[in-house]
């Protein structure tokens, strides 16, 4: 069964002289478990799609279903990871992390130790009482997916969470993240501008087109995991990438 | 990666620039007094027109008593008008922030009332409370609260937009998400509010006991005006520069306290 169920989902937004069609239809499921990343142009409707299906925004049109029931209002269990890291200047390193249990009506025990762990986990263990002033990039994008991840989300949604760091600290991101996908079982829905980097991370690609966005193609990424770095030098990976960047190709997106 | 590895995040003194910061006004400000004090002589001005700077300081020094007496009575109703002015800052700012309802009944007749000269209004607090300390506190209120007003809901209206629909995503409920985001995002706001109106509350007191009151450095102000002792006038005018000084300084040192970890409060790095 799959735990996502997007059907001809639409977005319209009313403008001052006429109404912006942003989106849709769009209809895609998502096993569990799976990651599934979601590649096109600026404008194309995916961070508005990822809003919807947390339940962040509506849509005007079609339905969405997460384990059998329709989504009206924000998901439970479910971690976001946006591309600023939006953590909180008067919190040091480990309370951002905490942030989400302080909504939780039962929290648990032990969380602080949990927080610690997920830190140790992504790379920043030593940085549990720095500021986030105090860290570069990628450090305080490492503490926004450790606090996605603080409650045990059932689903990670990330949107576009590498996009503002360099190349390198990209690709590193790319072998963390798995880790942390290898550690718990979550559905990741990720939003991205890169065509290696969804390739890389996914176990299947949705290709979109430019406004209003709509599928124009499904790829499956049938490798192994956790996936090496040296994956990106295979043939295998180039077809794929290929496969994507003639989408682009052919629907004006990008252009030689 | 631990915090050992890092760059060193050790921090530069600050005695240097402190020194310099110091150092800068206090030789401008003994060259201004210094020229002062040389003009009243080689001109021989009378007191009346212009007292000498050393004057001044020998009557602070004689009239001790009732200047540290009056700047007491002063300091209280600036205060209380303060922390009133803040009470009601905050709680019409947040109210203005979290409903529209609100907002649109309100803040249209604060803005109106805010234009009203408020000098205008001094003669009629006399009318309405009498003379007395409640007139100075109440000007007090009247001069300090709109900053105050208006800082809060621009800071609890500024909060960052994904920041807000992220904490939704995690469930928050509007109470926490208040207290617990935007209340903390709109502190580096309010406090430019609290600062400004800190400075303003010694002036309201004072401009309350032009009026309205018979006692503090206002009343005493227009007194030794009146009766052409200008020295003491002056003696009253520096005892109300000092404690402004002072307030901006405890203002500025709350500040600090309270959000050392925004940008404006933290140690330029090399």
């Amino acid at each position: 069964m799959s735990a996502v169920v997007i059907d001809k989902v639409t977005k319209v937004y009313a403008g001052r002289d006429e109404d912006v069609h942003a989106l849709g239809p769009v209809s895609m499921t998502m096993r569990r478990g799976e990651t599934v990343a979601i590649v096109g142009p600026s404008g194309c409707g995916k961070s508005t799609l990822l809003r919807i299906i947390a339940g962040l925004d509506d849509a005007t049109g079609g339905t969405i279903t997460v384990d059998g029931k329709r989504v009206a209002e924000p998901l439970d269990n479910v971690g976001i990871v946006f591309q600023r890291d939006l953590l909180l200047d008067w919190r040091n390193v480990i309370d951002n992390v905490l942030l989400p249990t302080e909504f939780m009506a039962n929290p648990g025990t032990g969380l602080e130790q949990r927080a610690r762990d997920l830190l140790d986990q992504l790379d920043v263990g030593g940085f549990a009482k720095r500021f986030p002033w105090e860290l570069s990039g990628g450090m305080r994008q490492r503490v926004a997916i450790a606090r996605a991840m603080m409650c045990k989300p059932s689903m990670l949604f990330l949107d576009e969470p590498f996009s503002a760091l360099d190349a390198l600290t990209r690709d590193q991101m790319g072998v963390i993240l798995q880790k942390v996908q290898a550690a718990q079982e979550v559905t990741t829905l990720l939003i991205t501008h890169s065509i290696p980097e969804a390739v890389f991370l996914s176990d299947r690609v949705i290709v979109m087109s430019g406004r209003p966005g709509v599928i124009l193609d499904e790829i499956v990424v049938d490798a192994p995991r956790p996936r090496r770095l040296a994956f990106r030098e295979d043939p295998a990976f180039a077809a794929l990438a290929r496969r994507i960047r003639l989408h682009f190709e052919r629907t004006g997106v990008l252009v030689e | 990666m631990s915090a050992a590895t890092m760059p060193s995040l050790k921090r530069r003194s600050r005695l240097p620039e402190i020194i310099s910061a110091v150092a800068t006004p206090v030789i401008s400000g003994v060259l201004g007094i210094g020229a002062w004090e040389l003009i009243v002589r080689l001109m021989a001005l009378p007191p009346y027109l212009l007292p000498a700077p050393s004057l001044i300081v020998q009557v602070m020094i004689d009239k001790w008593a009732l200047l540290w007496g009056q700047l007491g009575y002063t300091a209280l109703a600036a205060a209380v008008g303060f922390a009133i002015a803040m009470v009601l800052g905050l709680v019409a700012g947040a109210g203005i922030a979290a409903s529209r309802v609100v907002d649109r009944m309100l803040y249209p007749w604060l803005v109106v009332f805010h234009a009203i000269p408020k000098v205008v209004v001094a003669p009629l607090l006399l009318v309405w409370v009498g003379f007395g300390m409640k007139s100075g506190i109440i000007f007090v209120v009247i001069f300090t609260f709109f900053p105050i007003l208006v800082n809060t809901v621009t800071g609890l209206k500024s909060a960052d937009p994904d920041l807000l629909q992220l904490t939704r995503s995690m469930k928050a409920s509007t109470w926490k998400m208040l207290w617990k985001i935007r209340m903390p995002s709109a502190l580096p706001s309010i406090m430019s509010g609290v600062k400004i109106s800190a400075t303003m509350a010694p002036l309201g007191a004072v401009i309350g006991e032009f009026v309205a009151s018979n006692k503090g450095l206002g009343h005493l102000l227009i007194q030794a005006v009146g009766s052409l002792e200008v020295p003491l006038a002056f003696a009253a005018v520096v005892m109300i520069s000092i404690f402004g000084i002072l307030v901006w300084y405890a203002a500025d040192l709350i500040e600090r306290k309270v959000i050392p970890w925004h940008a404006s409060q933290r140690v330029p790095t090399p």
